[in-house]
């Protein structure tokens, strides 16, 4: 059986100097109640973040990096399609400051470049491996559904209890 | 509560590095058997770790040469770190010990203190966290897909027709039954 969901992880070299004005674009664009992942569609999380890679030795600090992760909905390339078409702005004002990022208008382009950044991920731990999001989402409502059902049916009749069932299902 | 976000980095020699992949290529082979038990700590949303041999260069400086291979750990997890680890160096200290003995400094799977400092040394702040479900503990999403697949089967039960004391009984029962996934 497929896996219903993929993990991309993607670490690319922030310019000299940029990571700075990297951070400020994530927070100018990437706001925490309004975030770009959302629009993309499928993505049940994601991260993005600028950080410094541990040194080999004290003399010699190494660059920045930005870290862009996410678990997604498989086909994990449909899903780099659409958050290059739904955050298509966000993206280029973060990645911008990125070594050889070409851009989120060109889609050939922008793919080439994800997949020359893509770490393989070894070792992995799902939650909830068989589940898209949409089944996700669906089966929280659920659940909160039977459970107002529960408690609104305590006290009723058999033949009430039938008739709010049907009304419900049937809804 | 909004899920948290950890990202460690870890330098790993490069004998530990070949290490590390035969580890993984075992759990593939052993079908679930090594993933099963952090699975089972139920506050896991996604935990992925990933071997990183060479740095991304920039074209204006060149290779990166000041950073070593690097072991990435990329979770996202119900609770608080401290949580996290402890719940780690209680129930799998031996997975945690395959991936991280060899690294530069590991101080040992077998003790909470030394391990939380170690992580608290090389973990890294995330600037941007998105979830779906934020409110949805691992937990939760688990009963509820369960449930759904119970109810389910409780639809067709009562669906093939019946009266209402019938219903009113197979309700009851299944309310009974998947009482701890409500």
């Amino acid at each position: 059986m497929a896996a219903a969901t993929e993990a991309l992880v993607l670490l690319a070299r922030v310019r000299a100097g940029e990571a700075d004005a990297a951070r400020q674009a994530i927070k100018a664009h990437w706001p925490a109640d309004r975030s770009p992942f959302a629009a993309a569609g499928g993505t049940h999380l994601a991260r993005l973040q600028v950080l410094t890679p541990p040194a080999r030795s004290r003399r010699r600090a190494p660059g920045e990096h930005l870290l862009l992760a996410a678990d997604v909905d498989a086909p994990l390339d449909a899903w780099i399609e659409r958050l290059r078409t739904a955050a298509a702005g966000p993206l280029d004002a973060v990645l911008g400051h990125c070594a050889f990022y070409p851009g989120a208008a060109e889609p050939a382009a922008f793919a080439r470049w994800v997949a020359a950044n893509r770490l393989t991920v070894g070792f992995s731990v799902v939650g909830s491996p068989g589940a898209t999001l949409a089944e996700v989402g669906a089966a929280l409502d659920l659940r909160a559904e039977i459970g107002a059902f529960a408690e609104a049916g305590q006290r009723m009749t058999p033949s009430a209890l039938h008739a709010a069932w049907r009304a419900w299902r049937s809804a | 509560m909004a899920p948290t976000p950890l990202t460690v980095l870890t330098p790993v020699p490069r004998w530990w590095s070949v290490w590390v992949r035969f580890t993984w290529v075992f759990s593939v082979l052993a079908r679930g058997l090594v993933q099963r038990p952090l699975r089972n700590l139920s506050f896991i949303h996604f935990a992925h770790w990933s071997l990183i041999h060479r740095w991304p260069p920039d074209p204006a400086v060149g290779r990166e040469r000041a950073a070593p291979r690097t072991l990435m750990f990329l979770t996202t997890f119900d609770g608080s770190s401290i949580q996290y680890i402890d719940a780690f160096v209680r129930v799998v200290p031996t997975q945690i010990e395959a991936l991280y003995a060899g690294a530069r400094g590991f101080p040992g799977s077998r003790r909470f203190r030394p391990v939380a400092r170690y992580i608290s040394d090389h973990m890294h702040p995330v600037d941007h966290a998105y979830a779906a479900h934020p409110e949805a503990t691992t937990t939760a999403i688990a009963q509820a897909l369960e449930l759904r697949d119970r109810f389910a089967a409780f639809e067709r039960r009562v669906a093939r027709g019946s009266g209402n004391e019938r219903f009113a009984r197979e309700w009851e029962r299944f309310l009974t039954e998947v009482q701890d996934l409500v």
